[in-house]
């Protein structure tokens, strides 16, 4: 009898613990989820990141065609630049050094000696080169998870024999040729997710200078421009590109960014940072507003806007150039804060802190007026290019004052990489969301 | 539906990510575990033998199912909110939670209990 | 077929309670049997008898709610086996020329008289010359113990044929047998009687009866039907009592008259005679009345047996010519287990008892301890067990009745004791115990609800009547249960005693 008992009970420990392990099933796969966790992610589509791409090593370029050799006699600020630029940029990351007129060589030498070579020994002796064809060599060293630096005075130019043939070539046919030979070469680039950044130097000049028809000019302690270029993967790109400004003694007197990828569709909605009004966050939609007595209602959203060029990240850039269009509301944005001015943060709850903490910037928007039941609200950041390039093109470098601070079709060479890149995107940011009431 | 269902008891929480992402899922599975759990008690076991078909093992499998829909709800808001210690409102969860997985094991228990032989008067 | 079945006197109660439960058990019958029990008995309060009145009637209650179509089977998709084969009353029969109901009683009273024997002749309306005579046959002495012709009729003729073939004489004229001559009209139709031969009732009835039904004045069913008919010699030793007129010194004297009258007056198609040496076992010697109530015996159910062997019996088997068969046990002990009967009796009787025995245990045993499993609450057995005249029948059947029949039989000299109720089921075999393992636990408790909850489950749909369903429910579960038990060694074991 004893025994029975026993036996039976033994039964039902055996059913309890079968119950048990279905529980335990249903533990397992939270595990997965919680990797994905805190994301209030409004575009689902967005496939999860793939692992973001370190930084291996640095290919650094120095133009050697007979043209650069001005910037390398004497004192000019061109040493001083790309000195500092090879050194920071080695503490970065190993850097390789390679010279390139038509086919890039290794130079045989660590950075220092390059920075000291620099100084004493003639390297720009090589033919002068096409531009375009410099940039596809460069190009080959910066996929993956290498960032390729271009030195370069980006002067567009046919090969001679053919300016002997008709001197105006260069003047009359830039603008088309050789703009669709630089277009060409970043499309391709622009489709291996590779993107550009080109800072903007200026330095004296001690050397002969080719005008546009190939006539040789003495030219002493002159200012001219020159460029470089940094050349990776988007997300490298807009790290490396932090970092050196961060480092460098000698910034660039401009800077122009071509980014890669689509809009930034990703936002979070804050359900309590800088609320006003009577509404709640419903799956990244402000819904159940209660418009009454006409008191305007706000919300923010959290961006993160690190991928963005610095320019495009500026509270100005974005004040200047968000656009929020909806047909059924008047919905305006009214602050632009950078995560670190948010200050009203102490009664934000745990996760709302931490959705403020992936943000760099937070949006808050005013909502006026909603005219139906539902509003849909597109808001938009198009990509704006610096104009400066243009002024910091000539078409006619054959006198001082013509080509004082320019460089000989820049502006077509700039405008065949913008194109490159805009046929891409046109927007840095598109969000989408409802008001609803 | 599962969203209003657990706001009828506990209000709404001000972090859209209980409507969004919280209830929904806690509540499908609650009612996916009560459902397979009345099913293994009436269909697989309650046809099997008579083993675990009386109404003290039809208490003791409501109180897992309770304690699995309390503690589920509770793990599920955790992690999707990343918050470290449960809050009041996810206690509540916890509870409302529990609640429903005994009311839905006891509906399915009402629905499925003729298709067992030996559990076929199981509770009531 | 219709087998009028007489008993005659107590042994014939006794026979007739032992027939009821081989009945009950599922005992071989053919498959169209009727039986028309009919108990002659002067002796309206003989325990005996009064036991089973109340048993053929709880088993005509059962029956009733146990099977949709209470008539003899006949390709119904029902399975019988318990209680299959209907047992009804004379009275219930109809009768051609019944001017006179007789009750639905099998023990219709012979006769309206009450009173003694010297009533009974009238003997003080005779003239003195008559009663006279009388006396020359009739101890008329003082002595309240032996005087015949003051001996009250009421307890029947205690051991004196000689008082009870005067009595028969007058059966003719009874209101019951006029009811039976009405009732029978099939030629099909069978008779049967079972009587002792040392006793008072049985052994004047029985060549009375047989004389009547054989006399040319009877219509022709009857004088063509196939009679048959049980003689029940001495089989126990009475205590010495002497204050009562039963002189069991008197039996084999008595017992080797009629013999030698039988062999030239009784002729039947079937004769069976059975006997047995007197066992260690008195019984009680009273002289009728509630206490003449006597335990069962292994002979008398060989002799239901015999009624079974006789229905069994194909109309052409019965030859003009004598033939003679013996009945022998394999061996002769005291005490007799199921190995010791051959394979007729094994398999006609006794496998149908090892199932009825496992169906009394599980209703009287598992039913009420189980009684809020789902196949009791489905068969609303919570409410019904203790109240519905069905289940209170059976219970009173099983409990009190065929337990306390096996109990009599076992402790009876010779002893016949095959099972044990109070056992767990896996040893209420006696000859077989089953094995059980780790994961063979035999016939459980969880055996049961499991057998008993599929049965339950599959039989639902076909028998709406919880009554109905609930038998079929007790057969299966038997079934279940004989296969579990397997194969049953019917080797003897070496002789104990």
């Amino acid at each position: 009898m004893m025994n029975q008992r026993i036996r039976k009970q033994s039964t039902h420990w055996f059913f309890l613990l079968l119950l048990v392990t279905l529980f335990g099933c249903g533990g397992n796969d939270r595990g997965e989820r919680t990797e994905r966790k805190g994301k209030i992610n409004k575009d689902n589509t967005t496939p999860a990141a793939a692992p973001a791409a370190t930084l291996n090593e640095i290919h650094f370029f120095m133009e050697t065609s007979a043209s650069m050799n001005g910037y390398l006699k004497g004192g000019t600020e061109f040493k001083d630049v790309v000195s500092e630029i090879v050194t920071k940029a080695n503490t970065i990351k190993p850097v390789t050094i390679w010279t390139i007129s038509e086919q890039p060589q290794p130079y045989k030498g660590n950075p220092a000696k390059f920075v000291s070579d620099m100084a004493t020994t003639p390297l720009a002796s090589g033919r002068s080169s096409k531009l375009h064809s410099i940039f596809e060599q460069v190009a080959k060293k910066a996929g993956g998870n290498s960032i390729a630096i271009l030195v370069t005075d980006a002067i567009l130019s046919f090969p001679d024999q053919e300016i002997r043939r008709d001197p105006n070539i260069n003047r009359t046919d830039a603008s088309s040729v050789l703009k669709n030979n630089i277009y060409d070469e970043f499309v391709r680039m622009n489709r291996q997710g590779i993107g550009a950044t080109v800072y903007g130097y200026r330095s004296a000049f001690n050397g002969t200078y080719y005008d546009y028809q190939n006539a040789k000019q003495t030219l002493n302690g002159e200012s001219r421009p020159f460029y470089i270029w940094v050349i990776g993967k988007q997300e490298l790109l807009n790290d490396f590109n932090q970092r050196m400004q961060e480092m460098l003694t000698s910034q660039p007197a401009k800077t122009l960014s071509f980014g890669t990828g689509s809009a930034l569709k990703k936002y979070d909605l804050f359900f309590s940072l800088n609320k006003k009004g009577d509404w709640r966050a419903k799956g990244g939609n402000v819904s159940e507003l209660k418009t009454k007595g006409g008191a305007p209602a706000e919300f923010a959203v959290g961006l993160d806007l690190n991928g963005l060029p610095a320019y495009a990240q500026t509270d100005d850039y974005i004040r200047k150039n968000l656009v929020v269009t909806s047909k059924d509301a008047s919905v305006k944005l009214a602050n632009v804060q950078k995560k670190e001015a948010v200050t009203n943060t102490s009664r934000l709850s745990e996760r709302e802190q931490r959705l403020l903490n992936q943000s760099t910037h937070v949006l808050t928007f005013r909502i006026d007026n909603v005219f139906g039941d539902e509003a849909n609200v597109a808001v938009r950041l198009p990509v704006r290019f610096d104009n400066w390039p243009e002024q910091w093109s000539t078409m006619d470098d054959r006198t001082a004052t013509g080509r004082q601070n320019k460089t000989f079709a820049l502006q077509h060479l700039m405008n065949g990489v913008k194109e490159a890149y805009q046929s891409a995107t046109n927007d840095f940011l598109q969000l989408n969301f409802k008001i609803e009431k | 539906m599962f969203t209003s269902l657990y706001e009828l008891w506990l209000g709404q929480n001000n972090d859209p990510i209980f409507a969004d992402e919280i209830f929904t899922p806690v509540g499908m599975l609650t009612l996916l575990f009560a459902l397979i759990v009345a099913a293994v008690f009436y269909l697989l076991l309650g046809r099997w033998k008579p083993v675990f078909d009386n109404t003290t093992h039809w208490i003791i499998t409501l109180v897992v199912v309770a304690i699995f829909g309390f503690v589920y709800a509770l793990q599920y808001a955790k992690d999707r909110t990343g918050a470290d210690e449960a809050d009041s409102y996810m206690q509540g969860f916890g509870g409302i939670n529990a609640l429903y997985a005994v009311i839905f094991f006891t509906i399915f228990s009402a629905l499925l209990k003729r298709f067992s032989i030996f559990a076929k008067r199981t509770p009531f | 077929m219709k087998l009028f079945l007489f008993g005659i006197g107590g042994t014939g109660a006794r026979v007739l309670r032992s027939l009821t439960m081989l009945l009950a058990a599922g005992a071989k019958t053919p498959a169209d049997l009727t039986i028309i029990p009919i108990l002659l008995d002067m002796d309206m309060q003989n325990g005996d008898t009064e036991r089973s009145l109340r048993i053929v009637e709880l088993y005509r209650t059962i029956r009733r709610g146990a099977y949709k179509d209470t008539a003899a089977q006949g390709g119904q998709s029902e399975r019988r086996t318990f209680f299959a084969t209907p047992m009804q009353p004379l009275g219930t029969l109809q009768a051609d020329n019944a001017q006179e109901r007789i009750g639905d009683s099998i023990l219709p009273k012979l006769t309206e008289h009450q009173g003694t024997f010297e009533e009974f002749l009238n003997v003080s309306s005779l003239e003195d010359i008559d009663r006279e005579f009388l006396k020359l046959f009739y101890d008329n002495s003082a002595r309240p113990t032996s005087a015949e012709l003051k001996l009250n009729l009421s307890v029947g003729f205690k051991g004196n044929p000689n008082i009870g073939s005067v009595v028969f004489n007058s059966l003719e004229d009874s209101a019951v047998y006029k009811y039976f001559t009405g009732a029978f009209n099939n030629e099909t139709d069978r008779i049967f009687i079972i009587s002792s031969i040392f006793g008072g009732t049985g052994s004047s009835g029985f060549p009375q009866l047989v004389k009547l039904l054989q006399h040319p004045s009877q219509k022709m069913p009857i004088r063509n039907a196939r009679k048959g008919a049980v003689t029940v010699m001495p089989y126990f030793a009475l205590e010495e009592n002497a204050g009562s007129s039963i002189d069991q010194n008197r039996f084999l004297s008595k017992t080797k008259a009629a013999l030698s009258y039988y062999q030239n007056q009784i002729q039947l198609d079937a004769l069976y005679y059975i006997g047995d040496r007197p066992g260690a076992k008195l019984y009680p010697n009273v002289e009728g009345g509630s206490q003449q109530i006597n335990n069962a015996h292994i002979v008398e159910m060989l002799a239901a047996e015999a009624v079974l062997n006789f229905a069994m019996t194909g109309n052409d088997d019965f030859g003009d010519n004598k033939r003679y068969y013996e009945y022998a046990l394999r061996r002769n002990d005291r005490k007799l287990d199921l190995p010791h009967f051959h394979d007729n009796t094994y398999h006609n009787l006794l496998e149908p008892l090892i199932r009825f025995s496992y169906a009394t245990k599980f209703f009287t045993d598992f039913v009420p301890a189980n009684i809020n499993e789902a196949f009791a609450k489905n068969l609303q057995l919570p409410q019904q067990l203790n109240t519905n005249t069905f289940y209170t029948s059976l219970r009173n059947f099983m409990s009190f009745h065929y337990k306390e029949w096996l109990r009599e039989l076992a402790e009876n000299d010779r002893s016949f004791n095959p099972f044990d109720l109070n056992a767990p089921y896996n040893s209420m075999v006696r000859s077989r115990q089953i094995e059980t393992g780790f994961f063979n636990k035999g016939i459980s408790d969880g055996f049961l609800k499991e057998q008993a909850g599929k049965a339950e489950n599959t039989l639902q749909a076909a028998y709406p009547q919880p009554e109905m369903r609930f038998m079929q429910i007790l057969i299966e579960v038997a079934e279940r249960c004989r296969e579990k038990l397997g194969p049953i060694n019917r080797e003897l074991a070496d002789a104990v005693v």
